[in-house]
């Protein structure tokens, strides 16, 4: 090939081509190479001039013309091949190579190439400057980065990830096992990351942990530290992301936080109130254990769905009531306080002493915060103490009933008594008085009186040992016709009216299991009141038959009646009906007739009509004789 | 002081014991005794045996001695017969009301028989004076 054909082929392939011998004399140049030295002469019309002083009229096209000056004549000297970028004053960029071309002759030539690079330069210059940007980007972030190969070793770090740059370069290429070793520390940081790091490329996905690093002045940061790993088109890994993120501040804001809400749930699950707070919409936004308890639920969980239908033993009426006092709430934006009774399945009832009043929030929008408490306990032991101060109210009435009665009822038969006395004293005291006035007719008067205040005063006695509870039931085999026959002529064979009771014992012969003295009360206080309130009318009816299995008293009289009104109450200690009138009495016979049948297990009936009469009969049941003859008989 | 036979003491009592001991102990000291058993008769007797002085209980079957009381009140508003009552109610409270409605006197149960006596007699001789002034009085 003729130096022609080379010619074009470097014209071709825009390059500058300069060929000077050992004197730098040119011996060879070609178009560009005038061109890009902007000399007005053909290339042929270049040989044989001075290569270097050339250079002294070209050098202002150079960025650095002394050193171009300098560079020209400097390195055909050493022979040397170079290869550089040179910068033109115009901000254009030539590639400049260099070469001795040695000749047969020993001699040599030197060989000078050009090229136009300032497009690949500033491309790359361009690169640079990004690089640098991103890099001090990179470095501005305040946060750990580093770029780790497949091998976790290290292919970048920022400025915040290892502060000194020494350190940082040496990193370059290794893996935090060497840079324990480097520091002399204990490898245990780097197996911690190298585990952080498997589980980022095993499992495909980024990993996150919190990171404890103790600082040099002995505190500790808390580091997010993220492992992303970066897979190309064909799911290889090309490199791992790492970054560590200081959130100290963060990390114990939120421990504070979380020990804070493990307190508060301690606290309010240690409450035995239940406390709640429930959505308009019905839904349970919280709740405490204790309301689980306090509802009886069999279910742990029920945020969401606060249907108390399903998660309580709560009836449909207490739950509706329940309901009723949350929209209630809701609907007046108000509170509502006071006590529910809670009705369960089971039958069982709750007490509960509720405080609802309506919140309003952004996080949860309107809702009914709750609170409530099982008072069952209080309740009951109020209810005991209500009952209690009312036996005690009961008692201290029938002590001033008690007194008032002895005050009252006595004193008409203590002042026959004291009359009578003086009487009889009278009497003894002049001798010439009228014989019809005789000291025996006052004596009786004073015996009879004598019992009449022994029978109110048994009469109380008893009732005080019904109400204490110490009366003793001592049954004992009695016959009847016998006992009735003699408590009746003792006692009303005539009645201080002068009538007599009519009476009549049907009966089969059987004993009877009876305790007389009880009974003795009940037949008295029935005859006694059926002559007291049937002043001025016929004689009552004592009745006494036997049948198979019962004993039945029955007193009829044709006195007063018993208002409907009073004959629930009747049989109270102290009460007297509505329409006794003046009619006196303690107001404790039926209370002790009543108690006495009971004792004897056996019943009592009342039939009355104001104005018409009453008949009280009683039944006691005769299956309990203890009468082992007629059993046997009867057997 | 004997009481001249002539004047008439009207017990109403319902209780028999107590009405045959005051019957017993006015006779022995010389007093006309007139007794009614209940309420109805009492007043029955005040109108035909014109009494001198009455002897009431309280509580009586048919009516309450306050009544009677009031009835005797209204018939002899100037010239009236005295009205004692005697009664097992011995409340201050009671005794109060007794006075309050117009008695004369209040005796409460047991009584001695010098109380009764003396209660009778101071009070007819009240009423005797009372009787001889007005005749006085009607002669001048």
């Amino acid at each position: 090939m003729d130096i022609n054909s080379i010619n074009k082929i470097f014209d071709m392939s825009g390059m500058g081509l300069l060929v000077e011998d050992a004197n730098r004399k040119i011996k060879f140049t070609n178009q560009k190479f005038v061109e890009f030295m902007q000399i007005d002469s053909k290339p042929e019309d270049m040989v044989g001039f001075d290569c270097a002083l050339n250079a002294k009229y070209a050098k202002h096209l150079f960025a650095d013309p002394d050193k171009f000056e300098f560079d020209i004549i400097d390195i055909p000297k050493k022979c040397l091949p170079t290869d550089e970028i040179i910068q033109m004053a115009n901000g254009t960029y030539f590639k400049r190579m260099y070469s001795a071309f040695f000749l047969e002759n020993g001699s040599y030539d030197n060989v000078w190439v050009y090229q136009d690079v300032t497009i690949t330069v500033e491309k790359s210059l361009e690169i640079e400057r990004q690089k640098e940007f991103y890099l001090n980007i990179l470095d501005e972030i305040p946060a750990d980065i580093a770029i780790f190969n497949d091998k976790h070793k290290y292919l970048y770090l920022n400025r915040i990830a290892v502060e000194n740059e020494e350190t940082r370069n040496w990193l370059i290429g290794k893996d935090d096992f060497e840079y324990c070793e480097h520091k002399n520390i204990d490898s245990k940081l780097a197996n911690l990351r190298r585990s952080w790091f498997n589980e980022a490329v095993n499992n495909h996905k980024p990993f996150q942990k919190v990171d404890e690093v103790k600082k040099p002045d002995g505190t500790i940061k808390y580091v997010l530290r993220i492992f992303h790993p970066i897979y190309n088109k064909q799911n290889e890994l090309t490199y791992v992301v790492g970054y560590g993120i200081d959130i100290t501040d963060q990390y114990e804001t939120a421990i504070f936080i979380e020990n804070q809400n493990l307190r508060f749930k301690k606290l309010i699950n240690g409450l035995t109130d239940g406390v709640f707070q429930i959505g308009v919409d019905g839904k349970l936004i919280f709740y405490n254990h204790a309301i689980l308890d306090i509802i009886k639920s069999d279910v742990n969980n029920l945020l969401g769905y606060f249907d108390f239908k399903t998660v309580s033993n709560l009836t449909n009426k207490s739950i509706d009531n329940l309901y009723k006092l949350f929209k209630k709430v809701a609907a007046n934006q108000a509170s509502e306080n006071g006590i529910l009774a809670f009705e369960f399945k089971d039958k069982s009832i709750k007490y509960i002493d509720y405080y609802f009043w309506f919140s309003s929030n952004p996080v949860d929008g309107d809702c009914v915060i709750g609170r409530i408490s099982d008072v069952t306990l209080q309740k009951l032991r109020e209810n005991d103490l209500k009952s209690i101060i009312h036996k005690e109210k009961e008692l201290n009435n029938l002590k001033s009933h008690f007194i008032n009665i002895t005050s009252h009822e006595l004193r008409t038969p203590l002042a026959v008594i004291m009359s009578s006395a003086e009487i009889i004293d009278m009497i003894l005291s002049k001798p010439n008085l009228d014989q019809k006035i005789k000291p025996e007719n006052y004596t009786t008067k004073i015996l009879a009186e004598v019992n009449r205040i022994t029978d109110i005063l048994n009469d109380l006695l008893i009732v005080g040992q019904i109400e204490s509870g110490k009366i003793k039931f001592k049954p004992e085999p009695v016959n009847i016709k016998e006992y009735i026959e003699k408590i009746v002529t003792e006692n009303y064979s005539t009645y201080k009216d002068g009538r007599s009771i009519d009476y009549r014992v049907q009966e089969d012969g059987r004993k009877v299991q009876l305790d007389k003295n009880l009974m003795r009360h009940v037949i008295l206080n029935l005859i006694e009141n059926a002559f007291k309130y049937s002043p001025n009318k016929p004689a009552p009816i004592l009745e006494v038959l036997q049948t198979a299995n019962e004993l039945k008293i029955s007193v009829k009289d044709y006195g007063i009646g018993i208002p409907k009104k009073d004959m629930e109450n009747l049989f109270q200690t102290f009460y007297r009906a509505s329409n006794v009138g003046n009619i006196s009495g303690t107001g404790v016979g039926l209370m002790i007739v009543e108690h006495a049948i009971q004792t004897h297990n056996g019943r009592i009936e009342l039939d009355s009509k104001v104005g018409e009469g009453t008949t009280i009969t009683t039944y006691i049941p005769i299956n309990n004789v203890n009468d082992t003859k007629h059993a046997d008989t009867k057997g | 002081m004997q009481t001249p036979k002539d004047e008439l003491v009207l017990v109403i009592e319902d209780d028999p014991g107590i009405a045959h001991v005051l019957e017993t102990i006015l006779n022995l000291n010389n007093i006309n005794v007139i007794v009614a058993n209940n309420g109805s008769l009492g007043l029955q007797y005040i109108k035909e045996k014109k009494p001198q002085i009455i002897l009431c209980d309280i509580m009586l079957p048919d009516m309450l001695g306050y009544d009677i009381l009031k009835i005797v009140k209204d018939d002899n508003e100037k010239y009236k017969i005295p009205f004692i009552f005697l009664t097992a109610f011995a409340d201050p409270s009671d005794v109060r009301r007794g006075i309050n409605e117009g008695a004369d006197d209040y005796i409460t149960k047991p009584f001695t028989s010098e109380t009764i006596i003396k209660a009778i007699q101071s009070r007819l001789e009240i009423q005797r004076n009372i009787e001889s002034r007005r005749i006085s009085d009607l002669a001048l």
